[in-house]
Parts: structure tokens; sequence; C-alpha cells
């Protein structure tokens, strides 16, 4: 066995152990096995379900999305004036 | 490509990236069908896998160019300044899909699953990791130009690569009521294989380019640092 072999059996091992018991305990699991929902998606015929919670995920993911956007361009252009003031108090100085 | 047009590159990047977006959002409400079982709110997946899997290559990288930056910060390489601006942009880009994968995630669950949160591995590990390199972007912010705090956010950022490691086999290894749709062969369904792909390919595109807008600014970061200390010391003299 290889070393990196031997780290990566080790680091299942002490996982393994960790979760095992919140796993087993898990009615969850037992869930997802009946309905199959965690092997394989069907198409359905013309079940419409949850259509608000969809909307809140793609709204919510945007939100989160644009928000980082703007920070970067707020960032950007802050940073741009900071560069071009900069460099031409360092032109003004070595023309002095 | 030379470096400087890598980093031009942001643009046409962010161009890309949102017309995969359009198309993506396309396949998934007009292209794939309903699900069976979990109905409508099935939909949220496809963005939700997608930014999943592109928080784990996010995070993997940064903890990636924070073994890079410890190994060769000590000699003030030129290498030592781009890896640890990669370390940077990939953990917020990281953070920010974290949030979508941990808002999006409870959605589905509390109609699929009955509940908003449960315990589950892969559930756990994922927040673990999320709060994990949200510490690490709390370091950097406090840390600022000092080399002990970048070099301490980088080990931080190496501590998690096996932390990705045991999310993805989470599943596999201990259970859970994860789906495991892709793994297991059950994406037969045409549409649904096309908004799959989509998906991933766009948020896949959305986080290239905002990694390489972020990491442009904290290079310009150190340009601002070096203009403010030949300033000082031309006025020094």
């Amino acid at each position: 066995m290889t070393t990196s072999n031997r780290i990566r059996h080790a680091l299942r091992t002490v996982a393994s152990a960790l979760f095992a018991v919140a796993v087993l305990a898990d009615p969850l699991v037992a869930l997802a096995q009946e309905t199959g929902t965690a092997e394989t998606w069907k198409t359905a015929r013309n079940t419409v379900q949850g259509d608000t919670l969809v909307v809140a995920a793609y709204m919510a993911m945007w939100f989160i999305i644009g928000v980082y956007v703007l920070s970067l361009a707020s960032k950007q252009k802050v940073q741009d004036r900071e560069i071009r003031e900069l460099e031409k108090q360092l032109d003004d100085h070595s023309a002095k | 490509m030379n470096k400087a047009n890598i980093i031009g590159a942001g643009p046409i990047l962010a161009i890309l990236a949102t017309a995969a977006v359009l198309y993506a959002l396309y396949a998934v409400f007009f292209v794939a069908p309903i699900e069976a079982t979990m109905g409508f709110v099935q939909k949220i997946f496809y963005f939700h896998v997608g930014s999943a899997i592109n928080m784990m290559l996010a995070f993997a990288l940064c903890g990636v160019a924070g073994l890079v930056f410890l190994v060769t910060e000590r000699a003030g390489s030129r290498v030592s300044r781009v890896v640890d601006a990669i370390g940077v942009a990939t953990a917020e880009v990281g953070v920010t899909l974290g949030a979508i994968v941990l808002v999006t995630g409870p959605l589905w669950a509390r109609k699929a699953w009955g509940t908003w949160w449960t315990w589950e591995p892969r559930l756990t590990l994922s927040l673990m990791i999320f709060l994990l390199f949200l510490a690490y972007l709390a370091l950097r912010a406090f840390a600022g130009s000092d080399r002990f705090g970048r070099g301490v956010a980088a080990g931080l950022a190496v501590i998690g690569l096996p932390a990705l490691y045991f999310i993805h086999f989470a599943v596999q290894r201990w259970g859970g009521a994860h789906p495991q749709v892709v793994y297991k062969g059950g994406l037969n369904v045409p549409g649904m294989k096309l908004a799959f792909f989509a998906s991933v390919l766009a948020m896949s595109l959305v986080s290239v380019a905002l990694i390489v807008i972020r990491a442009r600014q904290e290079l310009n970061n150190r340009r601002l640092d070096d203009l403010f200390l030949s300033l000082d010391a031309g006025e020094g003299t």
C-alpha cells in the first residue's frame, strides 16, 4: 500500500466513524430510498409543485451574485481612480 | 497568451458567462420536463449543483494556491504574488457560490424532504467548508498586507483540501439522503441532461469570469502599495 493510499484509507476510516451513527439514525435516508429520488429522476405528466420555492431560490441566487458583482464593480472604480491619482503624483514628483 | 491578455479576458468572459446563463435558464425552464416525484421544485437543482461543483473547484484551487504560496513566499518571488491573488479571488468566489448552495439547497429540501435542513454528511461538510473559507476571508481582511497573516490564511486554505475530498465522497461512503443522480446514471431524460450540463457550464463561466476580475483587483492592490511606497520614498529624498 502506498503512502497516499494509507493516508486516504485513514481519512476515510476516521470520517466514517464520525458520521456512521448520525447517518444510520437519519429517517431521510429511508425516505430517499423509498421514493427513489436519490438515484434517478423521471418525467412527470403535469405536476407543478413548489413554484414559490423555485422563484425564491432563483431570486436569492441572482441577488447573491448581483451583490457580489456590484461590490466588485465599485471596488474597481475606486481602485482605478486611486492608481491614476498616484501615478500622476509620482510623475509630478519625478518632473520636479 | 501572456498575463496581461489573461487579465484583460475578464470582460469577454463576463459576456460569455451572461450568454451561457441565459441559455441555461431557457433550458431549465423551457426544455427540461418536470420531474415525476419532486415536481417543479426539482428545477432548483440545476443551478444548485452547478454552483456546488464550482464552489468545490474554487476552494480546491484556493487550497492549491495556498500551498504554492507557502512554498514560494520566502523567496519573495513574483509567483507568490500571483498565487496569493488567485487564493483570495477563488476563496471569495467560492464563498459566494457556497452561499448560493446553502440558500437554494434548503429551499429544495423543504419540498423534497419536508425539512429545511438536516445534519446529513454532505450538508454538514458543505457548511463546515463554507465557514472555513469565510474564516480565511476574515483573516485576510484583518491581515491586510501582513506576510504572517497571509501565510496563516494560506495554511487555513490548505486544511480545506481534505474536507473537499470528504464532501465529494460523502454520499457514496456514508449514504445520506442527498441525490446521486449523475453518478448513478439516472439523468437519462435528454431535456434534463441538456439543462444540467448547460447550468454547470454557465456557472463555470460565471465563476471563471469573477475569479479573473477579482484576481486582477488583488494584483492592483499590490500595485497600489508599491506606488504608495515609491511616492513615500520619493518624498523622503
